[in-house]
Parts: C-alpha cells; structure tokens; sequence
C-alpha cells in the first residue's frame, strides 16, 4: 500500500470537492463574508491602478488657476493693503520707473508687466530693503500684487476692495481712506483688499489714471476676487468715500433679503432716458450685482458689489474686455455699465439697482450745513452709512472734505 | 358504493353555485365606489402633478438642423440641388435622432429682415439656441449641425462617442493647436470646471458649424452676451465669419467663457471633406478618413466655389458602403 502524505491529499482535491466546500461556506458563513472579500478585491485592484496613472487622465494637463501673476504669496492676513509710506519714493519713480516700457516698430508705447515675475522671500527682502530703497520699493510694488488670502478657517464673507492713487493724492489722503476702511472691516470680520491703481495699468490700453481709472475698478474686483476665493460678496468702494458708521455690518445695511427689498428701485429706467426698466418682480435673493442710481438717474460706480457668480463674472469680464473697454463712451464706466444692462436681459435679471442711501450717500456742497429737517433721500446726511465725494475732482475739494468728514466718523 | 356518497352534499353545492349567479355584482361595487373613486382621484392627481407620463419623455439631447443659411428667403431662388441636400441632410439626422431617441428640431436659417443690417447677421445662431433651449427645458445638450454635414456613423451613439469619455478627448487649452495664436495661459480661468460648449477648430480657427451647448445658467448667459453692439459697431468689417469671429474674441478676453469651453478634435464631431481647408492639404487631423470611421463630416464651405451636390452624393454612397452587411446582398 503506497503512502500517501495527508497534506498532500488536502490539496489534491477535485474540482467538485471545492465547489461543494465553498457553497458549505458560503452557507454557513453567510453571503456577507463574501462579499467584503470581493469588495476587498475590487478595492485592491483599484488601488493598483491608481499606481500607474492611465492615459486619458494625463493627456491634457491644465495649468493651475492663477491671478494676473503667475506666483501668488500667501497672506496671513485678510486685511491686505500695500505699504502706503512708500508714497514718496513711488511718486519719484513715476509709472515709467515701475514697469518695463515697450515700443513696437509702429512707435507704440506700452507698459508691460512680467506675469512669471518671482516674488522675493522674507530674507531676500531684508537684505534688498537695506541695500537699494528705491529698488525694494518698486519690488513691493509688484509683489502686493501676488498676496491672496487661501485661509479657509475664518474666511471673510465680505471684502472691501478700494483703489488708491499715488500720483494724484497726498499721503495722508490715503493713510485716511486706507485706515477708515480697516477700522470698519476688523470690526466685522471682513477682508480688505487695497491696490494702488497703477498696479493695473500695464492691463489697460490707455496707460494713464485720468483716462482709465474707472476700468480699472472692475480689475481691481476680478483680482479681489481670486485672492479671497471663498468670499461671497466683494464690495467695490472709492478711495474718495468714507465709511461713516462703522458699527452697521453691510449685511445689515444692504445685503439681508429684506433690507435689499426695501432699497430696490423697480420698474425705474436702467439709465436716464432709457427705454429698458428694471424688473417689476425682483426677487432680492437672486441678486448677483448691486449697483446704487443716483438722483439723476446716473448709475454710480464709486459703490457696487458683485458677487463671485457666473454673472458677477461676466459682469466684470465684460468691462475688461478691450472691445468694450475702449469703446468711446461718453460717460466710461456708467455708461458701459448702462448698455451692459440695457442690451443683455440675463444680467439685468441679477442686477439690483438701489437707492444711493444705502451704500453711496453723496455729500452735497451746497448742503454741506448740516440741515437736521432736510429729508433729502439722496445726499449725505448726518447718520447716514457712508459718504462719497464723487465729482470732487472737478472742484479739486477730495482731500479736505475726505478730512473733513474723518473727523466726524462714528468711532463707536 | 357510488350510492353510499350523500345526496345532500351535492345538494348543497348546487345551492351555493346558485347564490353566486344570483350574486349582485353592481350592488357591490357600489359598496366600493367610494375607494374607487378615490384611487382614480390619486391616480389621476399623480399624472397631473408628475413627470411621469406613458409617452416618450423629453429627449436628453435635442440637435438643432439649421437649414437655408445661404442667404436663401426672398434673396434666393432655392435649386433642386438644394432642395436634394436638405432632404438628405434631414433624413440623415431623422434617422439618428430615432435610433437613439434624441429630439430633432429643423430650424430656418435664411436671412429674416430683422438681421439684414451687416453686423447684426451673426444674431441669429444665438437666437435659434435660446429659442430651442425655451423649448426643451429638460435637455441637457444641444448640438447645432449645419445642413451640408453628414452623420456617417449612425451607430454610435453621442454618450459613447462624446459625452462618457469627454475626460479623454476634449481639451481644455489650445496648447496643442491653436491656428489662431490665442494667448493659453490667461489670469483667472479655472480648468477644473465642467465644459458646457464642446467646439472644435479647423485650419482657420474656431468652427461652429457643429458644436455642443449644455443646457446651463452659463450657457444662457453666454448666449446672451455673445451678441453685443459695442463689439459689432467696431468689428463688423473684420469679423468675416461673424459669430464665430466674436466668440473667439470672447475666449481671448473673457475669462468666464473660456473655462466653460473645450475643444474636441475637429475629426470626431466635424471632419471636413478634402477640398475644405485646402492650403493644409497633408495635414490628417482636418479631412475625412473612412478608415478610421469618422463621424461626422462637414462639406463647410462647399457653396464658394466647389459642388455641394456632388459631394453630398459622393459622402451618401460612400456611407451605405460602409454600412453595408454580408446579407445586404439578398435585398
């Protein structure tokens, strides 16, 4: 009798044996057991190709999402503004001393800045600081640019955008209108995002402030835009206007369904004289745009909010669109804002065109005497949320009413 | 023992039978009216309310046949050709609209008065896709054909050609090709959003003349803005392909449109018979190729100065060989 091995018999089984053991398994250990293990299978199968990346998966990269530089540096703060005491050296550089100039053959000169510019790390900036003013300065001056707040902890809701001028205002002008703005946002834990306006010029075709100032405001809220990416409103407001009240949040001022339904103008023409009506039926909780009109029917563009949505978007695209941009308009951003509205359904649909108390109180020289009795609903009046000075260019008053009216902000 | 069985069994049964002849079945139902009622009631109220509904429900992709786009209207005697491309053209899509259960909308194209001032021409692409998207709201795309194409694989359906492995064959940039010379990386755009218009690009640039649209609160939007005044005032001179030329301002300047956008080769949605793009005559990657069972091809441009008929005639032949099977020859 020949000696067969016991394990050996284990393993020698037939087919059939197997499959009757299995079935005896799966009964008594119930189907469950099996299957986790062919999930577990599948998982471990899964896992191994995920090792080797397929393809399709790589075959067309997309480059990341990136502001107007390609670089961006992290800030630890949501209140980014640039260093305002560089003033001085900024005015003595000028324009032509921050950027690169171009001329092509035709004789066409042009700003431009680098997008793969590299931002300068803390001990290089020391070191550049003590070595070379004027060259540090001009090296911030790129490098504000790059800042963007990715903190998702804490994430303002609100942020200010405000553009400053170096060329045209006095230091202590901008220290004001700068600081009012960061008393009034750290008290609501809101972001502020302060530019000098020049910074945007290289991305305009007519590179000087009197001409494109009011197109760079919807730059300055696409970049805002992509340095606070979980923010939900972005409050576009005039370096020439002060925040009166700094108690009041602006979701209580404006932005609270029912506040908006009390400030909204409907069925009013979308500009002076014209035809198009803002919609009978607003619903205020479908606003994407918020734009205050003014007494004679002006649409004012020292005071909007836009929201980051497909139309505040669009909204913003469209005016940095060169086509639109340098299209001779009477009145620049207004009027653009007006054929915008009155030409394209889908935004006016968004847009909340509101009476100017709520985020845009003009101050009124004529009435600068505080009069307690006068009901007017469109100028500045004691109690009001904010005041703006737009039109003080042309009387050259901006910095003393700004002044002015610092003084009388609510502190408290 | 067939005596032994007991006569008033049988008896009783015969009783019983006869009590349920005699049953009143009327007056029964009439103890249940009420429930009856009541589930008709519900019933009824549930189709009222819902979707459901025992007829085809609305189609997931609509194709939207332009046809008279040359002009045509009062401007133009029709020819016969013409009236024999169109019949083609139309019973090609039919076809396949009903092989795969899409819908098919036939829209005219030829020039309405409204768009006869010279830049307001390109309008009218918009407003046909608005119209259509008003009139299925359920879709979820919308692809535009222009009347001299021809669907030359009927079989594929669009979910396995297109829509289940857009990861695979669409293009979010124009770093591969980009004949126009668009700048590709741009501030702001963010690749990772899910496309919502499927274009592609022949030798000249972008070409619309079969494309995809999703039906989204972006593609309403973009419709919407596509057309503007301030843009034609300026360019109508230049923008020679109208519509075309405006959007591929759109993508160079606004960021919004350029993340919804990708781009598919131009041979899978729109290859272009040989005389087409003709100064890149070696280049594969415009022209027809019945080997590698194209899908679609787009005679685009056959009325300037080649015969629309005739290749027409010549792509129809050429796909009943294709499709031609071992039992054909009974028939």
């Amino acid at each position: 009798m020949p000696f067969i091995p016991k394990n050996k018999k284990k393993w020698a089984k037939s087919a059939k044996v197997w499959v009757s053991e299995l079935k005896f398994m799966l009964q008594k250990k119930s189907k469950f057991s099996a299957l986790v293990a062919i999930t577990l299978t599948i998982f471990f199968f899964y896992c191994l190709r995920s090792l080797f990346p397929t393809k399709a998966s790589s075959a067309h990269k997309t480059p990341a999402t990136h502001g107007i530089y390609e670089n961006e540096v992290l800030s630890s703060t949501p209140l980014i503004f640039p260093s305002v005491q560089d003033h001085e050296t900024l005015k003595q550089l000028g324009v032509e001393g921050l950027f690169t100039l171009r001329i092509d053959v035709d004789g066409n000169r042009e700003y431009i800045l680098k997008p793969a510019d590299p931002p300068l790390t803390e001990a290089e900036r020391k070191e550049l600081a003590e070595l070379d003013m004027k060259k540090f300065v001009k090296k911030s001056f790129s490098d504000h640019g790059k800042l963007v707040y990715k903190s998702k902890v804490n994430h303002p809701e609100v942020v200010i955008v405000t553009l400053i001028d170096f060329e045209n205002y006095s230091l202590d002008h901008i220290i004001r209108t700068v600081q009012n703005k960061v008393d009034y946002a750290q008290r609501h834990n809101y972001g502020v995002y302060v530019r000098w306006a020049q910074e945007f010029l290289p991305l305009v075709q007519k590179q000087n402030m009197e001409a494109s100032y009011e197109f760079i405001k919807p730059l300055a809220v696409r970049a805002a835009m992509n340095a606070f990416p979980y923010a939900k409103y972005f409050w576009f407001f005039d370096h020439n206007g002060l925040i009166m009240k700094l108690d009041t949040s602006l979701q209580q001022q404006l932005l609270e369904p029912k506040v908006l339904e009390a400030a909204l103008l409907k069925g009013v023409p979308v500009t002076e004289k014209s035809n198009i009506k803002t919609y009978k039926h607003f619903n205020p909780k479908n606003a994407k745009i918020i734009i205050p009109k003014t007494e004679s029917g002006r649409l004012d563009t020292s005071s909007f909010v836009v929201t980051p949505s497909v139309q505040g978007k669009a909204f913003l695209d469209y005016f940095s669109n060169p086509l639109v941009r340098n299209y001779p308009w009477a009145d620049k951003f207004t009027h653009a804002i007006g054929h915008m509205l009155q030409w394209h359904p889908k935004i006016l649909q968004k847009t909340a065109l509101v009476v100017p108390k709520t985020i845009a109180s003009l101050y009124d020289i004529s009435k600068s005497k505080k009069n307690a009795d006068d009901s007017d609903a469109f100028t500045y009046r004691d109690g009001d949320f904010v005041v703006t000075f737009s039109g003080c260019q042309q009387t050259k008053t901006c910095e003393t009413e700004l002044e002015k009216y610092y003084q009388l902000v609510k502190q408290d | 023992m067939s005596s032994s069985t007991p006569y008033e069994y049988s008896y009783e049964l015969d009783e019983k039978k006869s009590m349920n002849l005699d049953y009143n079945y009327a007056s029964s139902f009439s103890k249940y009216k009420k429930y009856v009622l009541w589930l008709f009631l519900v019933i009824f109220v549930l189709f009222w309310l819902s979707d459901f509904s025992l007829v085809a429900a609305e189609p997931k992709v609509v194709i939207i046949l332009a046809v008279n786009s040359g002009g045509g209207g009062v401007l133009k005697w029709k020819s016969e050709q013409e009236w024999a491309i169109e019949h083609i053209s139309i019973a090609n899509k039919r076809a396949y609209a009903k092989r795969h259960g899409y819908g098919l909308v036939i829209k005219d194209q030829s020039l309405a008065k409204r768009y006869s001032h010279e830049y307001r021409e390109g309008w009218q692409k918009a407003d046909i896709l608005k119209q259509t998207m008003r009139e299925f709201p359920k879709a979820e795309w919308f692809w535009w054909l222009d009347v001299e194409t021809l669907i030359m694989e009927p079989q594929l359906s669009l979910e396995e050609h297109i829509f289940d492995r857009l990861d695979e064959i669409a293009n979010k940039t124009l770093t591969d090709f980009n004949p126009l010379h668009i700048a590709t990386d741009v501030a702001y755009v963010d690749y990772s959003q899910e496309s919502d218009m499927l274009i592609t690009q022949d030798c000249g640039g972008f070409n619309l003349g079969s494309f995809f649209l999703r039906n989204t609160e972006w593609s309403e939007l973009f419709l919407d803005l596509w057309w503007d005044p301030v843009g034609y005032e300026q360019k109508h001179m230049v923008w020679e392909h109208r519509e075309q030329d405006a959007l591929e301002a759109l993508y160079a300047n606004e960021p919004w449109i350029r993340e919804k956008i990708a781009f598919l080769p131009l041979r899978q949605i729109n290859a272009f018979p040989p005389g087409a793009c003709a100064d890149f005559k070696y280049d594969l990657r415009y022209f027809y190729n019945e080997k590698a069972h194209d899908f679609v091809v787009n005679m685009a441009g056959c009325n300037f100065g080649r015969d629309c008929w005739g290749e027409m005639r010549q792509y129809t032949q050429l796909m009943q060989t294709l499709h031609r099977r071992w039992y054909s020859m009974f028939f």
